[in-house]
C-alpha cells in the first residue's frame, strides 16, 4: 500500500498529486503498473472509478477495480464493442457447442442401439453354433474407431469467482468484431482450445445439421 | 417551442445545439439509457469515444456502452466481466459434456468392432468350441486398454 512516505500509487502518479495514505486508489493501482489506472482513466474516469468504490465494500473493490481494468482495456483495444464483442463471440461459441453436443447425443443413442442390437445377434449366433445351426444373417454393424477427442482444460483460470446468478442477455453486437482483438485474460486460450477441438470431429453445421461423428 | 433536446442534454440541462454528438443515440424517450452511460462512464468519455469514432460504427458503440453500464450498474463488482466468466464455464461445462459422450462413442464403437469379429468368426467356423468364444471375449479386453479407461 503507498503511503506518502513511500512512492505514490499509480493513480496519483498520473494525476500529479500526493499520494495521501488514506488514498481510495493506492491498494488497487500500485506504481509498477501505470498503464492499468491510464486506461481506466480513459475509460471511466478518475471521479466515476472513486464513487463506484465508494459504494463498495472494502473486500469487493479489488474485484472491482480489476474488472474495471479488464473491460477498459478491452473498450481501447475495440473501441466499438468492448466486452460486448467478447460476450457476443462467446455466446455464438456456445450455441455451436450446444449443437455439437445435442449431434453427438444423438449419435450415441444410434451407438447404443446398434450394441443391444448387436449383442443379442451374437448371442443367438452362439446358442446356434452349439446347436450347429447356420446363421445367414448380416449384422451390418459399421466398424467405427472414433476417437476421442483429446482436451486440455480450456479453463486454466478463473478472473473472478462466479457465483453470481446473471442473466445471459442475448446481445448480438454485430459480426464484424475482430477476433484478432481477443487478447485479455483466459479467453483467447478457451477459444483456442475451442478451435482445436471442433477440428477433431465432424462438427454441427451453424444451421443445427448435424455432421456425424467421423471415426479417426 | 416544442423542446426538441435529446436525453443527453435534458440529463445534463443545457441546449441542444443541431450537431449534438449525443442526439441520434440518446434519444429524448429513453432517458435512462443515458442516465446509465453518463453514471458509468461520464458524459464528457462518451463524446470523446463516440467523437473518435466514423459516423457508421457510432450507433453500435452506444449500444454497447449502454449495454456495459447497465451490466455494471446490476453487478457494481463484476459487471460484463461476471458474464463473460459465466459464459466461459458454460463453455467449458459443455465441453466436457462433448468428451464424455466421444469416449462412451469410441468405447461402443471398439466393442462393436469386436463383437462383430467374434460374429464373423462364428459364420466362418460354426462348429466351433463355445469355449472359444469366451477366450476371445477376453484377449479382446485385455487389447482394449481404453475400455477400462473411461469407466
Amino acid at each position: 500500500m503507498a503511503s506518502s512516505s513511500n512512492s505514490p500509487c499509480a493513480a496519483c502518479k498520473f494525476l500529479r498529486r500526493k499520494c495521501q495514505p488514506e488514498c481510495v486508489f493506492a491498494p488497487y493501482f500500485p506504481p509498477d503498473q501505470p498503464q492499468k489506472f491510464a486506461n481506466v482513466h480513459k475509460v471511466f474516469g478518475a471521479s466515476n472509478v472513486t464513487k463506484l468504490l465508494n459504494e463498495l465494500q472494502p473486500h469487493q473493490r479489488e474485484d472491482a477495480v480489476n474488472s474495471l481494468a479488464y473491460e477498459a482495456d478491452m473498450r481501447l483495444r475495440d473501441p466499438v464493442y468492448g466486452c460486448v464483442g467478447v460476450i457476443s463471440l462467446l455466446q455464438h461459441q456456445l450455441r455451436q457447442l450446444q449443437i455439437d453436443l445435442s449431434c453427438a447425443k444423438s449419435e450415441l443413442s444410434k451407438y447404443q442401439n446398434l450394441g443391444i442390437t448387436g449383442h443379442g445377434l451374437i448371442a443367438a449366433a452362439a446358442a446356434a453354433t452349439h446347436h450347429h445351426h447356420h446363421h445367414q444373417q448380416n449384422l451390418g454393424i459399421n466398424l467405427i474407431g472414433g476417437g476421442v477427442g483429446s482436451r486440455d482444460h480450456p479453463f486454466h483460470h478463473q478472473f473472478f469467482p462466479s457465483n453470481q446468478q446473471q442473466v445471459i442477455r442475448s446481445f448480438d453486437g454485430g459480426n464484424t468484431y475482430d477476433a484478432s482483438s481477443l487478447l485479455a485474460m483466459n479467453v483467447s486460450a478457451s477459444i483456442g482450445q475451442l478451435s482445436q477441438f471442433q477440428q477433431s470431429k465432424g462438427t454441427g453445421a451453424a444451421d443445427g445439421r448435424c455432421t456425424p461423428v467421423e471415426p479417426s | 417551442m416544442a423542446s426538441t433536446r435529446c436525453a443527453a442534454c435534458k440529463y445534463l440541462r443545457r441546449r441542444c445545439p443541431s450537431d449534438c454528438i449525443f442526439s441520434l443515440y440518446f434519444p429524448s424517450n429513453n432517458p435512462q439509457r443515458f442516465a446509465h452511460v453518463h453514471k458509468i462512464f461520464g458524459a464528457s468519455n462518451i463524446g470523446k469515444m463516440l467523437q473518435d469514432l466514423p459516423v457508421h460504427r457510432r450507433a453500435d458503440a452506444a449500444d454497447s456502452l449502454y449495454y456495459e453500464a447497465h451490466c455494471r450498474i446490476k453487478d457494481p463488482v463484476y459487471g460484463c466481466v461476471g458474464i463473460i466468466n459465466i459464459l466461459l464455464q458454460e463453455i467449458y461445462n459443455v465441453q466436457c459434456q462433448i468428451a464424455k459422450i466421444q469416449a462412451e462413442i469410441a468405447f461402443l464403437g471398439t466393442h462393436a468392432q469386436s463383437d462383430q469379429t467374434q460374429y464373423q468368426q462364428l459364420q466362418i467356423a460354426p462348429n466351433l468350441d463355445p469355449n472359444f468364444l469366451s477366450e476371445q471375449k477376453g484377449l479382446s479386453n485385455s487389447f482394449d486398454d481404453s475400455s477400462t479407461w473411461f469407466f
